[in-house]
């Protein structure tokens, strides 16, 4: 019994450690022409903020999936988590 | 006795048959307001000199008329103006056209009418007299249109039309719809129930189908009736035209394509220095 604990506790350190069940996404530096979707609560951020950064947006009416293209500039997307 | 009962009876069916059939065509018919100058109401310079009877001027009012009726949209056009009233097949010959007219002097008058007629959805064409750049009389007549809302409580939706080319080019008309195109998008971006057509381009009425500098002949004004169609009978979802400001301030969108058949809105933005959050 006491072995069965032990083995358990060990599984979830062991778990907790290697990030499992952590569903925080990094933040993405936007690359030029490619497409990302986002989710409502995302940001988008410029990486030099005295410089001119242009997106396209698409959003679609009741959806909430957002589809974002970096045109000119640098950008990061920031998750929400 | 049953006779008597089944003849009121019957006599209640009617009655309430025609109360339905009234508040139905109460419900769908649509109170349209053709707003702006002499390209709505039909007055040609000619017509300074010798003019046609009034009941015989329709413009592009005539051939809208037809069309709608043709798609069986039930409208009702409204305004304090008349003209084409002697035309066959008959067309309805209200509108809200003041030929002459600015901007600015159109939107002096108009909540008046607007307060009166109680128009559904307003075609707007002015600015053409303005002989200017700048569209501030279209947006004083906005503001009217806003405060005849606030005041009323009655939601209004106004397709503004970009100005139709003169016969010959004119700078001035070009930067004034580019001017107008920023002037409705910054006005949509809040929430207004506003649609922007593309009169210029989308009539596209080549310099032989005009009457003079400035109208167009009967096929020009037929060409005028197709884009208004094209807009009144298309989709329309208010809530697209507000998404873009509901993410970004108006000053940083450069460019908006609304797709309604999609439900689709597509924008070009720059990015603020607080960045966007969606």
């Amino acid at each position: 019994m006491m072995k069965k604990i032990v083995i358990s506790i060990v599984t979830l350190l062991l778990f907790a450690g290697c990030g499992i069940g952590n569903n925080d996404k990094a933040d993405k530096e936007m690359v030029i022409s490619q497409i990302y979707t986002l989710k409502k609560g995302d940001k988008i951020v410029k990486k030099d903020i005295n410089a001119t950064s242009v997106v396209k947006i698409r959003h679609t009416d009741k959806k909430e999936d957002i589809v974002v293209e970096l045109v000119e500039g640098s950008a990061t997307i920031v998750y929400k988590n | 006795m049953y006779h008597k009962h089944t003849y009121i009876l019957k006599l209640l069916c009617i009655s309430l048959c025609l109360n339905m059939l009234q508040a139905a065509d109460t419900n769908t018919t649509i109170r349209i307001m053709p707003l702006g100058d002499s390209l709505t109401y039909d007055n040609t310079y000619a017509d300074a000199v010798h003019p046609r009877p009034d009941g015989i001027r329709t413009g592009y009012r005539g051939y809208l008329w037809y069309m709608l009726k043709d798609a069986n949209y039930t409208a009702d056009f409204v305004g304090s103006q008349r003209a084409g009233y002697d035309v066959k097949p008959p067309i309805d010959p209200d509108h809200e056209g003041h030929m002459g007219m600015t901007s600015h002097e159109i939107a002096a008058l108009i909540y008046d009418s607007l307060a009166l007629y109680q128009p559904d959805i307003i075609l707007l064409h002015a600015g053409t007299n303005d002989h200017t750049s700048t569209p501030s009389g279209v947006e004083a007549i906005l503001n009217q249109i806003n405060y005849y809302k606030s005041t009323s409580g009655k939601d209004v939706r106004v397709i503004v039309a970009q100005l139709m080319a003169r016969r010959a080019p004119d700078a001035r008309i070009d930067i004034f719809n580019k001017k107008l195109k920023e002037l409705v998008y910054a006005h949509m971006l809040k929430g207004e129930h506003l649609q922007l057509v593309d009169m210029y381009h989308d009539a596209s009425i080549p310099s032989s189908h005009y009457v003079d500098a400035t109208h167009p002949d009967a096929y020009g004004y037929s060409r005028m009736a197709a884009v208004w169609f094209k807009a009144l009978t298309s989709p329309y979802n208010p809530a697209l035209r507000s998404y873009p400001g509901t993410v970004v301030s108006s000053t940083y969108i450069k460019d908006i394509v609304f797709d309604d058949a999609a439900d689709t809105v597509t924008f070009t933005t720059e990015i603020p220095d607080t960045g966007i959050t969606f």
